[in-house]
Formats: structure tokens, sequence, C-alpha cells
């Protein structure tokens, strides 16, 4: 009778490593008792070690969860439709590498190196929502507007907002200019997200043309931070 | 002085009109349409919205990944406080953060495989193929670039918009194949989804309202067509679910004019 001892899991090939942690999931997506060793000395291999090939490793076993992730985010519709499943997929394991060493994280159990995994791809998902909705609903798609503005080679982008907020001087424009301009908010939506600070619509309405009153008394100002010449 | 005229519209009015979410009254409009100061304040109101919102939107938001690592709790300290002071000003990212905590704290690792993995349900993008110039119902609005007529593989779909008796649009559809072997009604019962065009997830989860939730929903009838009303002005996204492919339809905009 011949019993089979794998060798420990730090000197074990990568093949049956890679054999095993493909096991492991399958007991894992079954609901049977497992052993994550094998899945996370590849994690391990792959990110402490920098050994390309358990990288590899890494992206075939655990690439097809990524994408039922994906599949299964309450956003997946809208974002599959701004990018492929396989961008999705490519810059999740991207993103997790350069984190991963930025923060020197390890991990000690397979649950958090794929929380860790699956928070990547979560934060892609809604980066590639706030791109596409910047683009969409806050670009200037008139003629005569300047594409990119030249304001951001000489001014970054606090300095830009702390510059306008100099221009305020109550903090209730100040406030009410954060949410119209920074966050985006049309009045209404301002009175039903944040009704403790702005229950009435028409006090939005009238200090937003004061704020607008306000920055083009500083027209000048106001086309140097913004790099706009027709304020 | 608020108004130049006894019947131009106050800052107030002008402002709901420049943010879209106010109508002028009778007179108050007729003066607006004559009125070249009017009309320029309301210029200003509208540039000057447009402008600061096209140059400041979210550009200080931490990206959503590190909003994520943020809520696992794995930031380094100086990041941690710096994103902790940031949610208490900035309702869209209080809002992804607490999707965010929501998501993970269900999170599965091993997820039952979604069904539409499993059918492999393909996607493909409706190719627009002509804007007809004259539309084929009563009452067309004036927007630009109505009819269309788009195409995906064999499938070929006619749109227009219509404005009804009360003013409410509605969008049309008829949809057919170029498959000499498909019927008719091949297309029978096919449901029709419309969606907003992407807004903040903030906005969008509103009222339980799931991102994913069709705007409208409708089947295709016995003949191949399509009905969807009413629509407000807007940017939609329209989704054909066959039983083995989506055709998506982008740049749908609804314009009230």
């Amino acid at each position: 009778m011949g019993i089979t001892m794998d060798a420990p899991v730090s000197q074990m090939n990568l093949s049956l490593l890679a054999d095993r942690c493909t096991d492991e999931i399958k007991r894992h997506r079954r609901k049977e008792p497992f052993d994550d060793r094998y899945c996370l000395e590849i994690f391990r291999r792959a990110i402490v070690e920098h050994i390309d090939q358990s990288w590899s490793i890494l992206q075939q076993c655990f690439g097809e969860i990524v994408r039922i992730w994906l599949r299964s985010h309450p956003s997946s519709d809208v974002a599959l439709l701004r990018d492929s499943e396989e961008n999705y997929v490519a810059q999740t394991f991207t993103r997790f590498w350069h984190a991963v060493h930025d923060q020197h994280l390890e991990f000690s159990t397979l649950h958090s190196a794929l929380s860790y995994l699956h928070a990547t791809l979560g934060g892609i998902i809604i980066d590639t929502l706030r791109t596409y909705l910047r683009s969409k609903e806050f670009s200037l798609p008139v003629a005569g507007f300047p594409e990119e503005p030249l304001v951001q080679e000489h001014n970054d982008d606090l300095t830009t907002w702390e510059s306008i907020q100099s221009l305020l001087p109550d903090e209730r424009e100040r406030r009410l200019a954060y949410l119209l301009y920074y966050c985006g908010l049309k009045p209404r939506e301002i009175v039903i997200r944040c009704s403790k600070e702005f229950d009435d619509v028409k006090e939005i309405y009238r200090l937003s043309h004061n704020i607008i009153e306000r920055l083009r008394r500083n027209r000048e100002r106001l086309r140097w931070l913004l790099g706009d010449e027709e304020i | 002085m608020d108004r130049p005229h006894a019947l131009a519209p106050s800052n107030e009015e002008l402002m709901s009109v420049a943010y879209n979410e106010g109508t002028l009254p009778a007179e108050e409009r007729a003066h607006l349409e004559q009125c070249s100061i009017c009309q320029q304040r309301l210029a200003i109101y509208m540039r000057t919205n447009a402008l600061l919102r096209a140059k400041l939107y979210r550009r200080l938001c931490p990206s959503a990944v590190d909003l994520n690592y943020y809520c696992l709790g794995v930031v380094p300290e100086e990041r941690r406080i710096s994103i902790a002071s940031h949610l208490l000003d900035c309702p869209l990212c209080a809002d992804e953060v607490a999707e965010i905590r929501r998501l993970q704290a269900n999170f599965d690792p091993f997820p039952s495989i979604p069904d539409s993995l499993r059918t492999a349900v393909r996607r493909l993008l409706a190719t627009l193929v002509v804007q007809q110039a004259h539309p084929v119902t009563r009452d067309i609005t004036p927007s630009a670039g109505w009819p269309r007529q788009y195409r995906a593989e064999a499938i070929d779909l006619s749109l227009h918009i219509s404005r009804e008796s009360n003013e409410e649009i509605m969008l049309l559809g008829i949809i057919t194949s170029t498959d000499s072997t498909a019927t008719v009604g091949a297309f029978e019962g096919v449901t029709v989804d419309l969606y907003q065009a992407p807004r903040p997830l903030s906005v969008q989860s509103e009222g339980d309202q799931e991102t994913t939730t069709p705007f409208l929903s409708t089947q295709v009838d016995d003949v191949g067509n399509i009905l969807l009303e009413p629509i407000p002005a807007g940017d939609y996204i329209m989704i054909i679910r066959l039983s083995n492919l989506e055709v998506v339809i982008e740049g749908l905009t609804i314009d009230h004019g």
C-alpha cells in the first residue's frame, strides 16, 4: 500500500501547487473542507518572491473568480458597456500587483487575499463609471471651450479649488459651491441629499446667483485659474 | 435689482432654468424669447455652471480603489485620516463608501456562477447606419438625428421618437432580421430595457434603486414593434435581450426641445 507524501508547500513545484490550488478552489465552491496553504503559497511566491511564473499561475487560478465577481457586481451591466471583461480582469490584477507592492502586504489567509483582490475590482468598476460620467456629463461640449485647460500645467487641482473658495467669503456659499461644482449636484439633488444643510431650493438658486456674481467680479483671476478665456 | 424688466424672470427663476429644473410662467417665457439681456443672463449662468463643473468635478476625490482599500482597513494611517476627512465633506464619496461597505460585508469569495456566465450571452454594440431625413409618425420632436437605423449582425432596428398630445415623449422602434429564414414574429416577447446613461453610483442607489434596474422595460410585440413611454429628456442606453445575444444601443439622447 503506497502512501504519497507531499513535499512541504514551500518546496512544492509550481505546477503541482497550481493543481492543488485548483482543487482547493473547487472544494471552496462545493463548500467542502479546504486547505488554503496551496493558494496562499502561490500568492506568496508571486508577491513576496516576485516569481513571474507564480504571478501567471495566480492569474490563471483566480482570473475566473474575478470574472464571476465582475458579473455579480451590482454595476456590472453598466460597467461592461464601458469596457470589456478581459480588460477589467487584467486591470484588477495589475492594480492589485502595484498595491500589494506599494503597501508591502502579505496575506495570512486566502480570504484576506481575495478580499483585497475583490476590493481592487470594485474600485476599478466605480472609477471607470466615474470617468465615463465626467466625460459624458461634465465635459464642455460646445465649440469654443478649450479641450484641456492649460491651467493644469501650472496649477494643481487643490490650488485651483482653494483659490476659487478664497473668492467666496461666505461659508455657506463655499459649501454650496462645493456641492454644485465639485460634487456636480443640481440644486434639487442637494435639497434631497443634503437636507440638513440646504432645505430650500430657492435659497440654493439665490446663493448660486451670488456665487456666480462674486466669481465674475474676479473674472481675470478666474480665467487664469480655469484656463478659459470666455468666462 | 433682481429683474431688469417687470416681466423678466428673477435670478432664482433663471437659475432654475439654467439647471433644467424649473419652467417659467408663460409671460416670462415669452419675455425671455424676446429679450437679449435676459438671454445673456441665462447664458452666463449656464456657461459658468458648466465651466466650473467641468473643471472641478471630483478633482480631489480619492480613487474608488483607494476607497475600497480604506473600507478594508489596509491604507496607511495618514491616508486613512485624509480619506476620513474627505468623507465628511463629500456626499458622493460617502455614498460610495456606504455601498462599498455593503458589498464587502456580503463578500463571498466563491459565489455561485451567475447564469449569464453559464449561458455565455454575447453582447454586441449596435451600429448606427443611417439617420433618416423625415419622421414617420405625428408631431415628431425637433431633436436632431431622429429617426435612426441601427444594425447588429443580422438585426435591423429602426428607432424614432414621437410627442404625444400631453407633451410626453415616446420612443418607438421596429426590429427586423435580415435573415430570410426568420419569421415576422421571431422577436415576439423579447425584453427591451432602457437605462439612463450612468449617473453617480450614489445618485443611482437613491431610493433603493439598484444601478442595474432599467428605467423602462417593454417587450417586442408580435410584428416586431417596440414602444417605450413616457421618456423624460436625457441620455439613455437600450439593451435588447435576445436568448443568446444582447444588443446594446448607446447614445440615445432624448431632447424635449
